[in-house]
């Protein structure tokens, strides 16, 4: 029984960081597809091959030269630092899905982002036919790059310090291989996946671990540990809920 | 990515700051200070976005 307890409680605290990070690397993915697609589609796939690798490069990069030097870091102050990188960002991202859903701003359309990004390219195709296949390159390791560095701050803030980088890593690398597989599969934007939702989920989680470790980061013992995970994240839930159906009251009602 | 909306952030640090203040002050009790963090950030969100929902809502006005 002490072995079984031992392996729900370990679940219970590697679980919001692989989830978290899954959901997180999951929409990531989807908007750094969808630019990698549109270049694919319109210069060919060298360039988009060629832009995705060197941004892939450079993040391993990064996150090999940076990662071992968070060990040197007091744990206190790093729990404090990435507990505030936490709550602007999953508190970013809440608002944000919250006001999506409200109606008050408009859907992430990857249809639409789609269409534009082969729009830009097509219109510098007219102008600079040689210096084309170089700027699609750049426009794929520029997209990747960015989206990527997200990913591993996400996977880094969620299981940093708790032993649990292993697990949210995987998280993440499981989330990027589902889109480049479907996404290869379908050959199109991936315009159905349910990005608001995952981004609500996701700024709910992430606003739920920035708490938690600015909390912690702070001297806070929180009640049953990590465990205090779960009812922070439903009040953040509670809170978009809330302020969404009262945003999109105030938006529609008539004067 | 983080600084979207810089008034947004700088509400954030000074709710983290003033828990800080909170448990630095109350040191025997820090999660009192852990709570004034929690609601704190939740009021946040809700007065955030329901204050966007009136600007919205007035912007639309204004163009009528």
């Amino acid at each position: 029984m002490p072995g079984k307890i031992a392996v729900m409680l370990t679940w219970s605290t590697a679980a919001p960081a692989i989830a978290a990070a899954f959901a997180a690397s999951l929409v990531e993915a989807v908007e750094a597809f969808t630019i990698v697609l549109a270049v694919g589609t319109l210069r060919g796939w060298r360039p988009a091959a060629c832009g995705t690798l060197a941004g892939l490069a450079l993040l391993a990069l990064l996150v090999a030269v940076l990662g071992p030097l968070l060990d040197r870091v007091p744990i206190r102050v790093l729990q404090l630092v990435i507990g505030i990188l936490l709550l602007m960002f999953g508190l970013g991202w809440l608002r944000k899905a919250a006001l999506r859903a409200a109606g008050v701003i408009a859907l992430h359309d990857e249809d639409a982002i789609f269409a534009a990004e082969r729009a830009a390219l097509g219109r510098v195709a007219l102008r600079r036919q040689t210096a084309l296949d170089w700027l699609a390159g750049m426009t794929v390791f520029k997209a990747v790059l960015l989206e990527g560095l997200e990913v591993a701050f996400i996977v880094v803030a969620v299981g940093a310090g708790r032993g649990l980088l292993l697990p949210a890593s995987l998280g993440a690398l499981g989330a990027c291989l589902i889109v480049i597989v479907v996404g290869t599969i379908l050959h199109r934007p991936l315009a159905r996946v349910p990005e608001n939702g995952l981004k609500f989920g996701v700024g709910v989680m992430l606003s739920a671990f920035g708490v938690f470790w600015t909390g912690e980061g702070l001297g806070v013992d929180w009640p049953g540990h990590d465990l205090a995970l779960f009812p922070f994240a439903a009040l953040f839930l509670g809170a978009g809920l809330l302020g969404a159906a009262l945003a999109r009251r105030a938006s529609a009602a008539v004067p | 990515m983080f600084l979207a909306d810089g008034r947004f952030a700088a509400a954030i640090l000074i709710v983290v700051g003033l828990a800080a203040a909170l448990i630095r002050t109350l040191g025997d009790v820090p999660l009192f200070g852990g709570g004034v963090l929690v609601a704190g950030c939740l009021l946040l969100v809700v007065e955030n976005v329901w204050r966007a929902g009136r600007v919205a809502k007035r912007g639309r006005a204004d163009e009528d």
